[in-house]
């Protein structure tokens, strides 16, 4: 843009001149500067040893977060149930499998658990 | 690991802090060298105080040490963040100063060899400074980051936090009210109808 409008034609020498100037005696603010960078650094270090809190939180995330951890219960639960089901639920369920192989019968793989599918 | 100082002469701004935040000592002293000079005469343009805008640079530096890990990259431009840093901080103390007389504010140090020509330029310069002073503050803030930081508009725009149009219209206000003030001192300043 021009300055042909303005009264005062030499503003942008003026603003070159201004540019050119440089800032005189940044020496002390660049010390300061320095040094806060350096404190600000070390404080980056520390960060490499992990606090207890950030280490729980590493564990969490390598389980996969919360789907990961939902599994996980879900899993656990499961087993708990299995396990006080007792023996006659897996009984009948391979006893299911292996007639069904021989008679060809409709299996009910899981009739222990028959109780689970009622509603209401 | 530092990387050999004249490497990082060359690196960008970006590098620079990237380089910083994975703790190489002499990125933060590149940087440095590079952007407080520039932002410090922003800021002592905008707040006619060497040591008060000094503060401001300061500060505004250690927000790009504390932020130099989370950087994303590809974002923005550094030197533009750190425009926008050091603007808000000087509106914030503009704000506060807001009732304080124009006579009250201290003049800038002057660094200046005392050489003749040189104090005509100072005398220029402080002209364009005290004009500047009298312009409305995002009049000012839009003109000097055009007209003497020589950034673009669009760069003003996002560290003005408004859109292009609107700093191609405060910088031509603001140019027009500067002819206007400067007028009446051009031949106290060394100016003929020739030019310089």
């Amino acid at each position: 843009m021009t300055d042909s409008k303005n009264e005062f034609t030499d503003l942008d020498a003026l603003f070159a001149e201004a540019r050119e100037a440089d800032v005189i005696g940044a020496d002390a603010l660049v010390e300061r500067v320095l040094l806060d960078a350096e404190t600000v650094q070390d404080s980056f270090s520390n960060l490499e040893i992990p606090p207890v809190k950030h280490q729980r939180r590493s564990l969490f995330m390598l389980l996969g977060g919360w789907p990961g951890f939902a599994s996980f219960a879900t899993a656990t639960v499961a087993g708990v149930w299995i396990g006080f089901g007792g023996v006659e639920t897996v009984q009948t369920l391979s006893e299911s499998y292996f007639s069904a192989m021989q008679t060809e019968d409709a299996a009910d793989f899981l009739s222990g658990y028959d109780a689970m599918l009622l509603e209401g | 690991m530092n990387v050999p100082f004249d490497s990082l002469t060359q690196a960008s701004d970006e590098a620079l802090l990237v380089l910083y935040g994975n703790g190489d000592r002499e990125a933060a002293r590149v940087l440095t060298l590079r952007l407080s000079p520039r932002v410090l005469g922003f800021a002592i343009r905008m707040l006619k105080d060497r040591a008060e805008a000094e503060d401001v640079v300061q500060e505004a530096m250690l927000k790009l040490w504390n932020i130099a890990q989370e950087w994303r990259q590809g974002e923005a431009k550094v030197s533009t963040w750190l425009y926008r840093v050091v603007s808000n901080l000087c509106t914030d103390r503009l704000r506060r100063k807001r009732g304080v007389g124009l006579d009250e504010i201290a003049e800038p140090l002057d660094d200046a060899p005392g050489a003749e020509a040189t104090l005509q330029t100072h005398a220029r310069l402080s002209a364009l400074d005290a004009a500047l002073l009298q312009l409305p503050e995002r009049q000012r803030q839009a003109v000097i980051l055009r007209h003497i930081e020589g950034l673009k508009n669009s760069e003003i725009a996002e560290i003005m936090n408004v859109g292009v149009e609107a700093i191609e219209s405060l910088t031509a206000r603001g140019k027009r009210s500067l002819a206007a003030i400067l007028q009446g001192k051009k031949e106290e300043l060394g100016y003929t109808d020739d030019g310089l």
